[in-house]
């Protein structure tokens, strides 16, 4: 039935001329998976970019554009709330720090143009946390009721507060206070990359080229979620490509060396040249190839985990990669005693839920 | 099993019996050759002890549940609004708005109402006479040409209206009615043959009527204002807020050329008459 190998799903954006071949059958495939990858709007804005969205067959064209209009309308949505956070910080004199999808579109980056967000990521000093919770909270952000577990795990070992609302937008907003979990032991100095910010033209501060790619790695490789992981892997490619120099390689490796993350560099190497190789440029090509981690596991497991998650190209092997991702995920984040009875708590809602339907104890609707 | 709407088309998996029968009823006569699916849906039951107890169905479009489960019985019902969800949330290379839409002589009147206005109703009533219904409940419109298009779909009737319309056609094609839903008992009636929705075209939007059902009233007209009319229609969009510029300036051309009134009836052929005259000429 599929047509697309797993590996070759980037190279579709990395050469957005090979969408010119693709049958009506192809395209239903691409849809829906990219659509499932969050990466439909970038597709389509790549294919805009070389003017080959009119050559398309009609049916790939509406759903294409569909989802361009929309991305178009989130970040003009993004550009709105920061302006308005913008005012609310300064007033009380803290420079929140915009991170993701918020910095990527503030700062006009390559892959802002089609990229899918779900909330707003800010960050603030650790000292400037309650003060901030409690700025937003007078504007109408508030936090949703979390049950008691949740909120502890917020509170105490995570990098983040729960997720705030805005009353009358629903915009959801992620404030952290560093860029992994402290609980780990391996939660970034922030003094240092306090220090590694640029404002962009708009006044907002975001992190600069080096610390962007790094914290962009740090989200995608420690993560135990891989549902936007293709998404995530496609901005660290723009974005290196946007920022690739001498200089850029030196500093990112310096950073990388002096907060602990040199072997998520390396796995993003292997990662970048297993899914964009024939799309990648000779020099960096080759650099990737000498720099990058080739572990059995990462090859193996890693890798494959990275595909999104859809019946189209996902096969047991890769929904078991995804499974071991997600266990090293949470192993990462919690010592082990604490990770233990994280998951006999979760393991017991989650019986739970498959013995009576997801909704009979849960009056919320989903997401 | 394909379902074609036309303009959308949608590749349905279930393994229900009422489903699998109603959605023959209603587009069995619809073609399926060469159509790729716009949307990847299915209707399962939610979990294993669920099978036996109170069974529950789901709506899934592709790997998304964007619904609450509901009892088997709603099934279909739980079909025609996911589908009609499908595209809300999706299309946003069209303005789509809450309204029913009535055609004659290639001139479409749009009913943005809010539920119960009785505009389900109207348009079975009109569909079964001599009208074509582009859709009872969403206005599928081109943002270039501003014109309407339409969908091969059926109207959805619902509680006392069922029985109404059963006297009025006794051979109009009506799926069994799903008990007891959200939006009380529901039943689908179909109002166009494959055939007929084949021969039709977009057309402009000649008048926006906002129908208000009321029991014994004669039929009453107002005039509105254009402010009104442009207010009801930006909070009767599915994607204005996604749209934005477009749909707003979308919106002001519509209330700007076509006639707007405020309707009160309780009598549909009052109604219709009405109807007849504003696609006169």
């Amino acid at each position: 039935m599929l047509t697309i190998s797993p590996q070759q799903l980037l190279l579709y954006l990395a050469q957005p001329e090979r969408c010119l071949t693709l049958s009506l059958n192809n395209w239903q495939q691409i849809i829906l998976l990219f659509r499932e990858a969050k990466l439909l709007a970038s597709l389509a804005a790549v294919l805009e970019r070389h003017n080959l969205l009119v050559s398309l067959p009609e049916f790939a064209k509406r759903h294409l554009i569909s989802s361009l209009v929309y991305a178009d309308r989130q970040a003009q949505q993004i550009k709105f709330e920061c302006r308005e956070l913008q005012d609310t910080f300064i007033k009380a004199g803290i420079e929140p720090i915009y991170l993701k999808g918020a910095a990527y579109t503030l700062a006009n980056t390559q892959n802002s143009r089609g990229r899918i967000c779900n909330d707003l990521d800010v960050l603030v000093a650790k000292a400037e946390l309650g003060a901030s919770e409690a700025l937003l909270k007078q504007h109408r952000w508030k936090t949703d009721k979390l049950n008691s577990y949740d909120e502890r795990y917020y509170r105490k070992w995570s990098h983040e507060i729960p997720p705030m609302v805005h009353l009358l937008r629903g915009t959801v907003l992620d404030l952290h206070h560093n860029l992994y979990l402290p609980i780990s032991g391996r939660a970034a100095d922030m003094s240092i990359f306090f220090n590694l910010v640029i404002k962009t033209t708009s006044g907002a501060t975001v992190l600069n080229p080096e610390a962007m790619v790094l914290h962009s790695i740090i989200h995608l490789f420690m993560n135990e979620e891989t549902q936007s992981a293709m998404r995530d892997l496609w901005d660290l490619h723009l974005l290196i490509s946007e920022f690739n120099s001498t200089d850029f390689w030196q500093k990112l490796h310096k950073l990388a060396d002096s907060t602990g993350f040199n072997l998520e560099l390396k796995y993003c190497l292997a990662a970048l040249h297993h899914y964009l190789g024939p799309a990648l440029d000779p020099m960096l090509r080759s650099y990737y190839e000498v720099n990058a981690c080739n572990k059995l596991w990462v090859r193996n497991i890693l890798i494959p985990a990275l595909i999104p998650d859809h019946p189209l190209v996902c096969n047991w092997q890769h929904r078991w990669a995804k499974r071991l991702i997600y266990f090293r995920g949470h192993w990462l984040k919690m010592p082990t005693h604490i990770l233990i009875s994280h998951f006999v708590v979760k393991s017991f809602f989650g019986c739970r839920d498959a013995l009576f339907g997801k909704y009979h104890f849960n009056s919320k609707g989903p997401d | 099993m394909l379902i074609n709407c036309g303009l959308y088309s949608f590749y349905l998996s279930t393994k229900i019996p009422a489903v699998i029968h109603n959605t023959q009823l209603i587009y069995g006569d619809s073609s399926s050759v060469e159509v790729v699916a716009d949307f990847n849906l299915s209707l399962t039951s939610t979990s294993l002890l669920r099978r036996f107890f109170k069974p529950q169905v789901s709506f899934h479009c592709d790997q998304h549940s964007p619904f609450k489960p509901l009892p088997q019985s709603q099934a279909y019902a739980l079909l025609e609004w996911g589908m009609n969800w499908c595209v809300a949330a999706h299309d946003f290379s069209h303005f789509l708005l809450h309204a029913a839409v009535l055609v004659k002589n290639n001139k479409a009147i749009l009913c943005p109402a809010s539920p119960g206005s009785g505009k389900s109703t109207l348009s079975a009533f009109l569909g079964l006479s001599g009208w074509f219904v582009y859709s009872d409940e969403m206005a599928i419109i081109d943002i270039d040409s501003q014109n309407v298009k339409p969908m091969f779909r059926p109207v959805c009737l619902k509680n006392d209206s069922i029985e109404l319309m059963k006297n009025w056609h006794p051979s109009a094609i009506i799926t069994p009615v799903c008990r007891d839903t959200q939006k009380g008992d529901v039943a689908h009636v179909k109002v166009l043959s494959w055939q007929q929705y084949q021969q039709l075209t977009p057309v402009p939007i000649t008048a926006l009527v906002f129908p208000k059902f009321k029991t014994g009233s004669e039929l009453k007209l107002y005039k509105l204002d254009q402010l009104d009319a442009f207010s009801q229609l930006s909070r009767n969009a599915f994607n204005y807020n996604v749209l934005g510029k477009t749909a707003f300036t979308l919106s002001a051309d519509i209330v700007s050329r076509a006639g707007i009134y405020q309707a009160e009836y309780s009598d549909l052929t009052q109604l219709a008459t009405f109807f007849d005259e504003l696609v006169q000429a």
